[in-house]
C-alpha cells in the first residue's frame, strides 16, 4: 500500500524543491515544476512500483515535466532568465566562503546555456552525487551516453567560464 | 585535471549544493508563472498588432525570413500527392517543408515536436548523391539510435530521418562533413497544430535553434492553410515563414 502523498511531500519535498532549482533557470520556473512533479505522482501514484525506491522515480517524473515544460517555447523566451536580485538571492545560499559572484553569475548563465540533455544530466549528477548507472536508469538513457553528456557540459561550462 | 577542470568542478558542486527554500505544494491549481507571462505578452502583442496596422512591421506576405544566405525557409504544401509514410495508419497527403539548409558543414540535426509525430529529415535534393548520414543518433553517444523507418529506403531514399507516432524525436549525425544539407519536413498537419524544435550543430561548433510553430486550419482556403511562425531560441526572434503552395502530381 503507498503512503499518503503528503507523507511523501513531507519526506521528498525539500529535496525535489533543490532538483527543481537545479533543473530550472528561475525561481519561478523552480516553484511550478515543483507543483506540477507532484500534480503528476498524485496522477501516477498508481504505478508505481513500491518495491523500488521512490526518490528515483520522483526524480524521474520531475525530469520528464521538466522536458515537457521545455517543449514550450513560449515558457523558454519568456521565462529564461532571472532578474539580478534575484539572480543574487538565488546563488546567495552556495557554500563556497571565497566565492566571487561574478563568477557564479558567469557559471550560472553558462548552466542555463546548456542545451536541455546536458543540463538534466549535469543537475541530476550533482544534485546528490548520483551515479553515472542511476542517471542512466532516471534518464531512460544508456550509461554511456550519461558519461559523454557529462563530459561534454563540464568542457562547455569550462570554455565559458575560463573564455578558451 | 587541470586547474580550470579542478576550479570548475569545484564550483558546480558549490554551485548545485546551494541551499534552497522548500516550495509548498498547493492542492488547488494555481496560475502558473507561463500564464502570468501570458498575460504579459497579450499586452504586447496587441501593441504590435496596432503597430502592425500602421505598417511599421511587415505584413506576413512580405517576410522573407530569417538568417544566412545559405538557407531558406519555404513552406510547401502539397495536396493530394499521396505521400504518406509506409506504416502510419495511411498518413494524410498534406506535406509541409518548414526548414532547408544548404550549409556543407552540418555535423548533426534533430527535430523533436510537442506531439511527437509526423516530422521527417531529408536530405536536401541537390545533395542527395553525395549523402552519407546516420540516421537517428545520439550526438553525444554517437550511437544509432534505431533504423530508418520500415520501408522508406524503398521509396522515399532522400528521407534519412522519420518520427513516427510516439517517437520523441527523429535526428541525424553525418559522417563526413561537407556533404549534406537537410530539410525539416512535416505531415500530418490535419492531425494537430504543433510546436517543432529544430537543433543543428556545424563543425565550427556552432549551433542553431528554431521553434517552428505550426498552424493548421483546414477549413480555410488553401492559400492561406499553414502558417509558420520561426522563433530563434537564442535570440527570441521570431520571423512568419514565407508560405509557397504547390501541387505535386500524384
Amino acid at each position: 500500500m503507498n503512503k499518503d502523498i503528503y507523507e511523501y511531500i513531507e519526506a521528498y519535498g525539500k529535496e525535489l524543491s533543490r532538483l527543481c532549482v537545479s533543473l530550472c533557470s528561475g525561481r519561478q520556473d523552480a516553484e511550478d515544476l515543483y507543483q506540477i512533479t507532484w500534480e503528476k505522482v498524485i496522477k501516477g501514484i498508481k504505478g508505481y512500483d513500491s518495491t523500488k525506491p521512490f526518490d528515483k522515480w520522483l526524480w524521474s517524473v520531475c525530469v520528464n515535466a521538466h522536458r515537457d515544460m521545455m517543449k514550450n517555447s513560449f515558457r523558454r523566451r519568456v521565462l529564461a532568465f532571472d532578474k539580478s536580485e534575484e539572480l543574487e538571492k538565488l546563488l546567495s545560499s552556495i557554500p563556497d566562503k571565497s566565492k566571487d559572484m561574478d563568477e557564479y553569475i558567469a557559471l550560472h548563465n553558462a548552466i542555463n546555456r546548456l542545451p536541455l540533455p546536458k543540463r538534466q544530466v549535469i543537475a541530476l549528477y550533482y544534485f546528490k552525487d548520483l551515479s553515472t548507472a542511476e542517471l542512466s536508469e532516471i534518464l531512460g538513457i544508456p550509461e554511456g551516453t550519461v558519461k559523454s553528456r557529462l563530459k561534454a557540459a563540464r568542457d562547455q561550462i569550462r570554455k565559458e567560464l575560463f573564455d578558451e | 585535471m587541470n586547474k580550470q577542470d579542478i576550479k570548475t568542478e569545484e564550483m558546480l558542486r558549490a554551485y548545485f549544493s546551494r541551499d534552497c527554500e522548500e516550495f509548498s505544494f498547493k492542492k488547488k491549481k494555481k496560475p502558473r508563472g507561463y500564464l502570468k507571462a501570458l498575460v504579459a505578452a497579450a499586452l504586447v502583442v496587441a501593441v504590435g498588432a496596432g503597430l502592425a496596422l500602421w505598417g511599421l512591421i511587415p505584413r506576413e506576405s512580405e517576410v522573407f525570413v530569417y538568417g544566412s544566405p545559405q538557407k531558406t525557409a519555404l513552406a510547401n504544401i502539397s495536396e493530394n500527392t499521396g505521400l504518406c509514410m509506409p506504416g502510419g495508419e495511411g498518413g494524410t497527403p498534406t506535406r509541409v517543408t518548414i526548414f532547408t539548409c544548404n550549409r556543407k558543414d552540418l555535423i548533426y540535426a534533430k527535430a523533436i515536436s510537442q506531439s511527437g509525430d509526423g516530422k521527417f529529415l531529408q536530405c536536401s535534393d541537390d545533395l542527395c548523391e553525395s549523402m552519407d548520414i546516420i540516421p537517428d543518433v545520439d550526438l553525444t553517444g554517437k550511437e544509432p539510435l534505431r533504423e530508418k523507418a520500415p520501408g522508406i529506403e524503398e521509396k522515399y531514399e532522400d528521407i534519412v530521418s522519420f518520427a513516427e507516432r510516439g517517437d520523441s524525436d527523429c535526428s541525424f549525425l553525418t559522417k563526413n562533413y561537407g556533404t549534406n544539407g537537410f530539410t525539416l519536413g512535416y505531415y500530418n498537419l490535419e492531425k494537430t497544430n504543433d510546436v517543432v524544435n529544430l537543433q543543428v550543430v556545424y563543425s565550427d561548433d556552432t549551433t542553431e535553434e528554431y521553434f517552428f510553430e505550426i498552424d493548421y486550419d483546414k477549413e480555410a482556403p488553401v492559400e492561406n492553410a499553414v502558417k509558420v511562425l520561426a522563433i530563434n531560441a537564442d535570440t527570441g526572434e521570431e520571423s512568419a515563414v514565407k508560405v509557397i503552395i504547390h501541387t505535386e502530381p500524384d
